[in-house]
């Protein structure tokens, strides 16, 4: 697939800021209905010759070019993240896919619940629409990724319509530690999940490699979205790739279009009747703030002085457990052999709010196996056969609720064209460190329930900021909330957000379908308002 | 690498790494051309490791710096016949029988939990 180029002056319906599972949605939304639209994204499409190297390599590149931490890999098209003032590290990906390039496929639903945390919990604030509200939008997004599941899971409620694709197998780690939880009386069930069990639409299945947060060497997880690309370009979208956005323009109150570097560093304005900015929890705040203006002088849309604020990253631990026998632990899709939502909804005599979700994944690979275990010399070959392919571990996502001093910020180190990074500051929220507390413990009884021999627990995880929400939330409230409930700024009409920054609060599970979800409900509201020249 | 360093090289995978009648026997020169790999993949490490290596200073196994234990680590983890002894074998293409009667059987294995009732908490 080629880029387009750009000619040198431009006018346009639509601008999609980002490449990502946002911008992949609203794309595959707003194609082929006559409208003229342009994605501009940051990076490019993913080196393939890096894909497709073997397996095994991607146990190494995942600890550089592949590396979800920008500040290892440094890729040319990454901004600066200074995360010296955070408990976690952001984890993202600059490129066609955005972080999707690093997702394990985890594509579970908020709850009820998470829409309304003001009236049952008194934290934070609601979100602005309800779950029922969304669930047409959350249809679309488990259309688009075919997503696999099965229906009946008591801790949602009975959906409208059954999964795309059919659960994935469980596995031996999945039987071992359910047949625990039946004993305890513990909830589990399959996960949903964006990796397929069986082909189709020229989509094969999951070949469970488990090196998903590496960027997986045959596209799994994310070939519905590269799909869904090819079907936009189709349809008339125009991608352009390796251009750096400078600022979103916006006039007496209302969105006309964005500036950006094309490759060969030349300035470049678009007018455009609607951007939509799918940058990502840092990237939208990031270019709000780089779009200040003598009218605007906190940044664009940002009359509340939220933007940037309210960061929530998912504090996460790991719990692993080592079996005396061989789990296949390497043979299991790398997320979500099970999941386990016992302890999601909040139950006040724990001493906090909100819970956890809990996946359990794979040990991985042996090169992560020996160099994890740390243990060299003449004990080296015991250690590593009493975990290599024998762990079950389960990682634990804690609700995270939205603290202002939580924050992205413009930093003062700069891109390759001299355009600002970000700093982000983040310290773990006290609910969450209880909440890992009593569910790292839990965690720890359902392994050794299941048989395992030894149980290590690391908690908090620092690199695990995966998910980076609410950094220009949602809400009704103009000084309490950056978008509304379309997605649509309250300061600037027609600038669109529809990324994860636009969570009001973060439950417990993985963003993707969320944040896939919202992209459809704003583009439904977007079309309306737009009809074609 | 020159002689002198994927000798070094090998003495430190025997060393933090012992061999095993169990796995297969690793040749040096092999060996050299695993480690060569991963720092094709790791250039930011190619400098410091290749100055690692010529020191010839592996007296004890505490004190070899993190990323020279990396890179043996993983020459040898990804070295295609020990990947194979470990059956590891990454390049396989794995499926497993996914079709209406596993998915019926994975229901059957619910029952208990779908028993035990609802655990969401509605919208209010």
């Amino acid at each position: 697939m080629s880029d387009t180029h750009a000619p040198a002056e431009e006018n346009v319906d639509i601008i999609i800021v980002g490449a990502g599972a946002a911008g992949t949605a609203m794309a595959a939304a707003v194609a082929g209905r006559g409208l003229n639209v342009l994605c501009l994204e940051q990076g490019g499409w993913i080196d393939q010759t890096l894909r497709e190297r073997s397996v095994q390599d991607h146990e190494i590149l995942g600890t550089a070019d592949l590396s979800p931490v920008s500040e290892v890999r440094r890729a040319p098209a990454d901004y600066p993240i200074d995360s010296t003032e955070s408990d976690m590290t952001p984890l993202t990906w600059n490129g066609v896919g955005g972080s999707v390039a690093m997702w394990a496929g985890a594509a579970p639903r908020l709850h009820p619940s998470d829409f309304a945390v003001r009236t049952l919990d008194g934290v934070a604030e609601d979100w602005p629409i309800t779950y029922e509200e969304l669930e047409p939008y959350y249809e679309q997004a488990e259309s688009l990724l075919r997503v696999a599941g099965l229906d009946g899971n008591p801790s949602y409620p009975p959906r409208r319509v059954g999964f795309p694709e059919p659960p994935l197998p469980v596995r031996t780690i999945g039987a071992r530690v359910a047949a625990a939880h039946d004993e305890l009386g513990w909830h589990w069930w399959p996960g949903s999940s964006a990796l397929h069990g069986r082909a189709f639409d020229g989509i094969h299945n999951c070949h469970v490699h488990a090196t998903c947060p590496n960027s997986c060497p045959e596209r799994q997880a994310k070939q519905a979205g590269y799909v869904s690309w090819q079907r936009s370009l189709s349809g008339g979208v125009q991608l352009r790739t390796g251009i750096r956005i400078t600022r979103v323009v916006a006039q007496n109150g209302e969105v006309s279009g964005v500036e950006y570097l094309d490759r060969g560093g030349t300035l470049r304005p678009v007018r455009a009747r609607r951007v939509v900015l799918a940058a990502g929890g840092l990237g939208t705040p990031r270019l709000l703030l780089m779009s200040a203006t003598p009218e605007a002088p906190a940044g664009l849309a940002n009359s509340s002085g939220l933007v940037g604020k309210g960061l929530m990253m998912h504090p996460f631990a790991v719990v692993t457990g080592y079996f005396a026998e061989n789990m296949d632990s390497q043979q299991t899709n790398y997320e979500n052999a099970i999941t386990c939502q016992q302890w999601y909804e909040t139950d006040k005599t724990r001493g906090f709010v909100r819970g956890a979700h809990w996946a359990l994944c794979s040990t991985g690979g042996p090169v992560q196996t020996a160099v994890t275990g740390g243990v060299w010399g003449p004990e080296h070959r015991a250690d590593f056969g009493g975990r290599f392919s024998r762990g079950a571990l389960w990682g634990i996502f804690t609700d995270d609720l939205p603290d202002d001093d939580n924050t992205v910020t413009l930093s003062e180190r700069t891109d390759a064209a001299g355009l600002p990074g970000v700093k982000v500051t983040y310290r773990i929220p006290e609910n969450s460190m209880r909440i890992l507390e009593f569910n790292v413990e839990r965690a720890e009884e359902s392994l050794r329930a299941a048989g395992a021999v030894e149980v290590r627990s690391y908690s908090p995880a620092r690199a695990a900021g995966w998910h980076l929400m609410g950094t220009a939330r949602m809400g009704s409230d103009p000084t309490k909330s950056v978008v509304n409930s379309k997605g649509e700024t309250h300061d600037v009409a027609g600038l669109y957000i529809c990324d994860a920054s636009a969570f009001t609060t973060g439950g417990a599970v993985n963003p993707a379908l969320t944040v896939t979800a919202l992209a459809f409900k704003a583009a439904d509201h977007l079309l309306k308002t737009l009809e074609p020249n | 690498m020159d002689t002198s360093q994927v000798r070094v090289a090998n003495l430190l995978r025997r060393k933090l790494i012992p061999d095993s009648p169990s796995m297969p026997e690793i040749e040096d020169d092999e060996f050299g051309r695993d480690v060569e790999r991963v720092l094709e993949l790791r250039p930011d490490l190619e400098t410091t490791v290749a100055r690692q290596l010529a020191a010839d200073d592996i007296s004890s196994h505490d004190g070899i710096p993190a990323e020279l234990v990396f890179v043996v680590a993983a020459a040898y983890y990804t070295n295609p016949r020990v990947d194979g002894a470990l059956g590891y074998s990454a390049g396989q293409r794995r499926t497993a029988p996914l079709d209406e009667h596993s998915t019926a059987e994975l229901r059957q294995r619910l029952s208990s939990v779908i028993a035990r009732g609802p655990l969401y908490v509605p919208t209010p």
